[in-house]
């Protein structure tokens, strides 16, 4: 085989007119890796930390602490003390929330004995006659120490 | 496209992280004040005694005197009557409840609250008027007058925001129960004795949960009177509660056994 002629043929292969073309815009278009500017180094930080936030959320999801309705979390936190625990002290609270009227016949401390049904009078029909049976008072004013309810108040100032 | 991708989780990681927040804004949000923020001094009350007993006092010192402090806190009285009626028909527009019966006995209630806040301010209007026997029987009608129309009303509206409240809580404990309903399944439970007799309890007493607070809402609705409505609602809770204790009872045992599995 004859060497010279073989590298004199070498000497003449050249790359496809096409992807030499393509090759040369590429390189001449491609970005300067120059410094970041502020604006993208803000940017990139807040994508960063809404990633690691959104990770946050799904691994809470995940573990059952949303329970919205349709959600189907892994039931991870049904044995979790701390959640039943808060679960049962907020029926709690509403128990005693519950109590509270109960025990002063209303939450806004008004003292009913009287009708069992709603029956304000409408302003345009005429207006609740005042001159009804005055009900005896079940805790008169003096029997509280710092404040006094709306129906105490009237009670003292009747006397 | 990878660029594409990360604005994607970008754009889910600020919906997500603003759902979170009103979870644990919705968690710690405080009750709404039922009293409009309005208190009646007690030493208010001490003053009108006072002049009454002081013997350094003319008669018409006395008189004066007494009258100017009556009609002070008879207006303040109705200020803090017409703050809390106000409240508590701002509470009544702030929930929603899907119920119809209930949404109309909210209607109800607040245009009943409209009326007495409007009858307050027209008897307040009278008060420049009264001498000192006029002031005593103006609190005397509107204390009775109170008893016997306010009252009633504010019991009504106080339970629909109690029932309109336990609705959250009711709808948790669903949520747990079913989260146990699976565990019981999935972890092979149902042989153990205890659990099973902890289990049927609780899914007794939240049966019950459910039906009183159904018999809560229809006495709201359909008019049975506040007190109904308000033994329905304690009695409700009352089971939850009961529900509540037996789900922290299996926790316990499940905790115990896992504890000694590992032990051994």
């Amino acid at each position: 085989m004859d060497l010279d002629n073989i590298f004199k043929q070498l000497k003449s292969i050249e790359p496809d007119p096409a992807f030499k073309h393509k090759s040369l815009h590429l390189i001449l278009h491609s970005a300067p890796a120059g410094k970041p500017t502020l604006r993208e180094i803000i940017f990139k930080s807040v994508e960063f930390g809404a990633a690691i936030a959104l990770a946050g959320v799904l691994i809470y999801t995940a573990v059952g602490g949303f329970s919205a309705p349709g959600s189907s979390p892994l039931q991870i936190s049904n044995f979790n003390p701390a959640s039943l625990k808060a679960e049962a002290q907020a029926v709690d609270m509403q128990i005693q929330l519950v109590n509270l009227s109960y025990d002063t016949g209303s939450i806004v401390g008004a003292t009913s004995s009287a009708a069992s049904t709603p029956s304000v009078a409408s302003p345009a029909s005429g207006l609740p006659v005042l001159e009804s049976p005055v009900t005896a008072p079940s805790s008169p004013a003096a029997t509280v120490t710092s404040s006094v309810s709306v129906d105490q108040a009237l009670n003292a100032l009747s006397q | 496209m990878l660029r594409i991708t990360y604005r994607i989780i970008f754009i889910a990681a600020i919906i997500s992280s603003f759902l979170f927040i009103q979870e644990v804004r919705a968690q710690t949000a405080p009750p709404a004040s039922q009293n409009g923020g309005c208190t009646l001094n007690q030493d208010e009350f001490v003053k009108l005694a006072a002049v009454e007993n002081d013997p350094t006092l003319g008669y018409l010192a006395e008189l004066t005197q007494e009258l100017q402090i009556r009609k002070e806190l008879l207006s303040e009285t109705m200020d803090c009557a017409i703050a809390q009626a106000t409240a508590l028909q701002t509470s009544l527009a702030a929930i929603s409840t899907p119920d119809a019966g209930v949404k109309a006995a909210r209607a109800q209630a607040k245009n009943l609250l409209g009326n007495a806040i409007t009858y307050y301010g027209l008897q307040k209007s009278n008060i420049p008027n009264l001498g000192i026997q006029g002031s005593k029987n103006f609190a005397a009608s509107l204390e009775a007058w109170r008893a016997g129309n306010y009252a009633p009303v504010a019991k009504e509206a106080s339970d629909i925001l109690i029932w309109t409240g336990n609705q959250n809580l009711i709808v948790t404990a669903q949520t747990r129960m079913n989260q146990m309903g699976h565990t019981m399944g999935i972890l092979d439970l149902a042989g153990e004795s205890n659990l099973t007799a902890l289990w049927s309890d609780a899914q007794a007493n939240f049966k019950a949960t459910l039906n009183f607070n159904d018999a809560a809402r229809a006495a709201l609705g359909n008019g049975g009177g506040p007190d109904e409505a308000l033994g329905d609602i304690k009695l409700s809770l009352d089971a939850l509660s009961v529900a509540y204790q037996k789900l922290s009872d299996m926790n316990n045992v499940i905790t115990n056994s896992t504890s000694s599995a590992q032990s051994q």
